[in-house]
């Protein structure tokens, strides 16, 4: 399957080890992911976090990341998008 | 709301929730919580090292099917805990681990047994969490408890520093509060449960693949239900066993890497692989192309990241084993079924059965070992509830060929991280959990010389649990594979023939045998039994013996290596 370019967003709560759990999944299985860019930032409300990260990936690949990162316990909501171009 | 320091909301949180016990050790960091269970009915049982102080409350969870709680101070007594931590996140088991930490005015200073704790077990738990303020105490281990049992169940965190326990602020213990994002136990669909259940329906070679999912659900009658009613053979996965009487008629034993040929056999021929709880992994599938080849497979697992993670499949319900299970039997209930055609496959799979009886069963040479004799006299000398634990390597591979289950939950092992020195902690959880069932661990020599000082806890304790230990003398899962794999050139497995493990249990006050035969071996247990009283049972066996049937790693069911290396 081809490889291209995912926006994965998550709204989270703002805890510190946050980050280090969500990239900690995409660097055990750098061989499936490529991170080409990564955002964290608190939102000014109720203790939340949006967490963003571009990833080069398989669509497959992408699925499972999704259903992996859905199932963490910080993880409110999640999406994601193809990046164009 | 009452003002009380955070040590005090964390045993007064803890007794709201029914928590009755908890496993551990004191030190600095953690002091101020210790002292208020001076005035708590909670059970704290003094472990001598925390890595088995984490292992107990697995034990205790895996029994009980209820959080077990381990406590321990910051710094060694935390970093010990990690391996218990993480062998209870591999096997989907609930424990809280409650860690002292130092003061958040210390924090990042290099303080005197500080270590970052939520960092280190943030990859191992479900959620690792510090309270930052007294107040904080009831909501996080309240909410710890939650997470740690909802939905797929795994251990957690709660991370105290010493001026969050002393301090005091206004608060009240008794709320309710579970993070934003924890995900309720997923209710069934009702279009999956009805596709699964006419899948089901129409197959004419079904086969039943029940994993620990099927346990921590305490789904057995469902399970058994399930097969009895179509019928269909049930096979379990190594962390399965336990899930579906091994004494069953419908019953293939395990499957994987040591796990039964005839339930390979079946697997292949099946038309339908009926997997529940389980997480088909390697050690499960052997070579993962030539897994169920023939089938379609049907997967019910309440993780919906488990759902074609490792092997894709026709069909899922993500769903607890329970729900899944009432939901599939009650479409079943009304739909026609292949019952007919399911019946013929019985009878297929009879015969399959008795072809391999003749090279793996009990009359066979498999069944016939040393080991094989030794394990039927245990099975023989213990009553059906018995709670049997393992530690890891051939001892553990060993009890997966020949113990037999026959309550379901009594089957407790550290399958996914395998790790030695489990099986005798977590049997004392487990006596703990549950008095009233006899608890035997299966060990190694090698094994409990990781753990043999918990003989000082059953010991202090009164804890009547029996370790029974196959005494080769070697780290024999190694020494089998350096023989098999590596052409007999051994390195590092011999263990010096010291100490006198019936000794060292005597030194304890525990009572130690010497047990040359199956009889011997059968008569202690009797024994220990009996007078409801620890015991170390030293059974020494050849250190050639290997453990047969064995699927070499990466190779496929057809591979099996069996007794005089036959294929």
């Amino acid at each position: 399957m081809e490889k291209r370019r995912y926006l994965v967003w998550a709204l989270t709560e703002n805890q510190p080890n946050l980050v280090e759990k969500m990239m900690g999944l995409l660097r055990r299985q750098e061989v499936y992911y490529t991170v080409r860019k990564l955002y964290f930032e608190p939102l000014r409300s109720d203790g939340m976090a949006l967490f963003t990260v571009e990833v080069e990936c398989t669509e497959k690949s992408l699925r499972k990341l999704i259903k992996f990162y859905s199932q963490y316990v910080e993880v409110i909501d999640i999406g994601y998008k193809p990046v164009e171009g | 709301m009452t003002e009380i320091t955070g040590a005090k909301a964390v045993v007064k949180t803890l007794e709201k929730l029914k928590v009755k016990v908890m496993f551990g050790l004191p030190g600095g960091a953690i002091m101020p919580v210790y002292d208020e269970l001076y005035d708590s009915n909670i059970r704290h049982i003094l472990v001598m090292h925390e890595q088995h102080a984490a292992h107990m409350a697995d034990g205790y969870a895996r029994a009980s099917g209820r959080p077990g709680v381990c406590i321990a101070t910051s710094g060694p007594g935390s970093t010990n805990l990690i391996t218990g931590i993480a062998t209870a996140y591999m096997d989907s088991s609930p424990i809280i681990a409650l860690t002292g930490q130092v003061p958040t005015t210390l924090m990042g200073a290099g303080a005197f047994q500080e270590t970052d704790m939520v960092g280190l077990s943030t990859h191992i738990t479900k959620w690792a969490v510090q309270a930052k303020r007294p107040s904080d105490v009831p909501r996080l281990i309240t909410a710890a408890y939650k997470v740690s049992i909802t939905g797929r169940p795994g251990p957690v965190v709660v991370d105290l520093p010493k001026d969050v326990q002393i301090n005091a602020e206004e608060m009240d213990v008794d709320v309710d509060w579970v993070p934003r994002g924890l995900k309720p136990v997923p209710e069934p669909r009702p279009d999956d449960l009805r596709k699964a259940a006419e899948m089901i329906a129409e197959a004419e070679r079904p086969v039943i693949i029940a994993g620990g999912g099927v346990k921590w659900a305490r789904a057995s009658h469902l399970l058994m239900r399930l097969a009895e009613m179509l019928p269909a053979p049930v096979a379990t996965t190594f962390m399965g066993k336990g899930s579906f009487p091994e004494t069953h008629p419908l019953s293939l034993h395990c499957v994987g890497m040591h796990g039964n040929p005839a339930a390979h056999d079946v697997i292949q021929k099946a038309d339908l692989l009926i997997v529940i709880g389980a997480r088909f992994s390697d050690r499960t599938t052997s070579k993962m192309d030539e897994f169920g080849q023939k089938a379609k497979i049907l997967h019910i697992d309440i993780d919906a990241s488990e759902i074609g993670k490792n092997k894709e499949v026709d069909h899922a319900v993500v769903a607890s084993a329970d729900k899944a299970l009432e939901g599939i039997i009650g479409y079943l209930e009304k739909i026609a079924r292949n019952d007919g055609r399911k019946t013929q496959w019985i009878r297929r799979v009879e015969e399959i059965r008795e072809k391999w009886e003749e090279i793996v069963g009990d009359d066979s040479p498999v069944g016939q070992s040393t080991v094989g004799r030794i394990f039927k006299a245990m099975r023989e000398s213990t009553p059906p509830n018995t709670i049997i634990t393992t530690e890891v390597g051939q001892n553990q591979m060993w009890a997966e060929v020949f113990w037999r289950t026959i309550e379901p939950y009594t089957f407790i092992s550290s399958g996914g991280l395998g790790t030695m020195g489990f099986g005798f902690p977590a049997a004392i959880g487990a006596k703990v959990a549950k008095p009233e069932a006899p608890v035997m661990d299966i060990a190694g020599d090698g094994s409990f010389l990781m753990n043999e000082n918990n003989l000082a806890v059953v010991s202090s304790e009164n804890i009547p649990v029996i370790v029974v230990i196959l005494d080769n003398r070697r780290l024999g899962m190694v020494a089998q594979w350096q023989r098999m794999f590596f052409n007999r050139r051994y390195v590092a497995v011999e263990i010096p023939p010291v100490p006198d493990f019936v000794k060292l249990a005597e030194s304890y006050g525990v009572e130690g045998v010497r047990a040359e035969t199956p009889e011997e071996v059968g008569r202690a247990i009797t024994h220990a039994l009996r007078n409801n009283i620890p015991m170390v049972i030293q059974v020494p066996i050849s250190p050639e013996e290997n453990v047969y049937p064995f699927v070499p790693p990466g190779k496929s069911y057809r591979e099996v290596i069996l007794p005089g290396g036959r294929k």
